[in-house]
């Protein structure tokens, strides 16, 4: 077997390489109706899928038996929180806030599945079953992405 | 149910488990784990005819990284060789599923990946659909904890439940020398480490880790030869959920429910209570609760009789990606074949092994393992 220098012989050595790999994707026609909504309207649009119900954020196909097409549906912009990981150290470079912030998923009202997305203020009250309601980022800074959306806020 | 090949584990060997190797590359951890297999097998690199790799682009940094461990595996003279961008696990089982083609007798599977290279937390994040779950910034820790905060709303689960499982795990982890995080603790002493992702405290969730992996497989005639007490393969299935974080119940594992029940029919074995050994792939005990419930077993770490859970410790005290699974079969040949040490559960005849990939358990598999041959 071959055998390698000890460690203790050699100090170890690195190279530091950022592999980066830039895409732009076309957002295709249903998630681009979805994030042209935000952008344009500040409305919220669910697709009517096949054995699914109203799918926000909408995909495509029925994720169940894959039929194409269904009727677009506008839901609400206020809904209840179904999960909650509140996160106390963002990491920098991934995490929407350098402050302590939760990821959330919400089902919207009107809606049959639950959207991903963060709460960043008054922690302390979030939990599963809080209802909440979106809050825009300003007219001129909307960019058609999902945090046109700029976050839920927990709704008294 | 068709009778089906006799395929067994026979040899298993690891890398230790450490938090960064920094003495090596990722071929160079590979190779002697390789030799050690092939060793104690007591097999030249010319009996084996199939090798699969399991191992992720995006961990190691470089498209199509599978090609640098081809000569570490033994790629010369040219060789039937295979891949899969999942943990080695699923090497394995596409392994057992060419030798149920007849194409292959004795074949190694692998798995590397030196975690510690990146930062998973980034990589995994590209594991997610881009425009709204990739987007938002989510890691692994977050879309385990978004499923645990599920998991506690369904069932009434509090802290205190996670923090038992945790500590059961822990203790079992200490008697396991093939282990990362080797220290028992109680489950106070658990529910006093901060929260890493909240309702997941630091103390529920291993470090980071890496190792390499390589395990021998052989079908019967081949597998009495090379190992003296071969774990056979008595079933296998893996099923897979929805895509969606929000579109499924992520309280719930319907996918592990449903592979299980195909692989216990295959296997003849009643119910996951009916093994001797139970092995969960489960890296935070909210998901080894969910497990749990998906398999019939009992939600309570002090519950009594039963399969032994988790002998090894589990995910949750050694999480090196690409390998966390294969380590999950490992420990049922272990256990099986007299190979567990202290941690033996004494007279084990059957395990039930599990594994997952991808966020908040979004792909599972379910083997039956067994001491005698299934068909014959």
């Amino acid at each position: 077997m071959k055998t390698f220098p000890k460690p203790a012989t050699i100090e170890p050595m690195s190279q530091r390489m950022n592999v980066e790999f830039p895409y732009k994707r076309s957002t295709g026609e249903v998630v681009g109706r979805f994030l042209a909504g935000l952008r344009d309207q500040k409305k919220i649009w669910g697709l009517r899928v096949s054995r699914q119900g109203v799918v926000v954020p909408p995909q495509s196909y029925s994720e169940v038996d894959a039929k194409a097409g269904g009727e677009w549906v506008e839901v609400a912009e206020t809904g209840v929180v179904t999960a909650v990981a509140e996160v106390t150290r963002p990491i920098e470079g991934l995490h929407p806030s350098s402050e302590p912030f939760a990821f959330v998923l919400v089902k919207l009202d009107g809606a049959d599945t639950a959207l991903a997305h963060v709460v960043l203020d008054r922690l302390d009250r979030l939990r599963v079953g809080s209802r909440v309601r979106a809050t825009w980022a300003p007219d001129g800074e909307r960019r058609g992405t999902i945090r046109d959306i700029e976050a839920f806020e927990i709704v008294d | 149910m068709t009778k089906l090949r006799n395929v067994a584990v026979v040899g298993f060997a690891q890398a230790p488990i450490v938090a960064a190797d920094e003495h090596h590359t990722g071929p160079e951890m590979l190779y002697p784990v390789v030799q050690a297999a092939l060793e104690s097998a007591g097999l030249e690199r010319s009996d084996v005819d199939y090798q699969c790799a399991g191992s992720s682009d995006y961990v190691d940094g470089r498209a199509f990284s599978f090609s640098q461990v081809l000569e570490v595996m033994g790629a010369w003279p040219p060789v039937q060789d295979s891949h899969v961008e999942m943990d080695a696990i699923w090497a394995a089982h596409l392994v057992w599923v060419k030798m149920q083609a007849g194409e292959s007798e004795v074949a190694i599977v692998c798995g590397f990946g030196k975690t510690s290279e990146g930062s998973p937390s980034h990589v995994l994040n590209l594991q997610l659909e881009p425009f709204y779950a990739a987007a938002i910034g989510l890691d692994p820790t977050s879309t385990a904890a978004l499923q645990a905060s599920a998991y506690m709303a369904r069932s009434g689960a509090d802290d205190r439940a996670l923090a038992e499982i945790a500590s059961k795990n822990r203790a079992a982890g200490a008697k396991n020398p093939d282990g990362q995080l080797r220290e028992a603790a109680t489950p106070e002493e658990l529910m006093a480490t901060p929260w890493a992702v909240k309702p997941l405290r630091e103390g529920y969730l291993a470090p980071i880790g890496e190792t390499a992996t390589c395990m021998v497989l052989a079908v019967e005639g081949r597998a009495e030869k090379i190992c003296d007490r071969p774990a056979w393969i008595h079933g296998v299935d893996h099923r897979i959920e929805l895509q969606a974080l929000g579109s499924r119940d992520l309280s719930r594992s319907e996918s592990t429910t449903l592979a299980a029940r195909n692989a216990f029919e295959m296997a003849g074995l009643a119910s996951a209570s009916a093994a001797d050994v139970v092995e969960l792939g489960s890296t935070n005990p909210a998901e080894e609760l969910i497990l749990r419930d998906a398999l019939g077993l009992p939600a309570s770490a002090r519950a009594q009789g039963g399969p032994a859970i988790n002998p090894s410790g589990s995910a949750q005290c050694a999480n090196p990606l690409m390998n966390t699974g294969l380590l999950r079969l490992a420990e049922g040949f272990r256990q099986l074949s007299g190979r567990a040490g202290e941690r033996g559960v004494p007279g084990a005849k059957r395990a039930v092994v599990h594994a997952s990939a991808g966020h908040g358990l979004q792909q599972n598999i379910v083997w039956v393992l067994g001491t005698e041959r299934r068909w014959s």
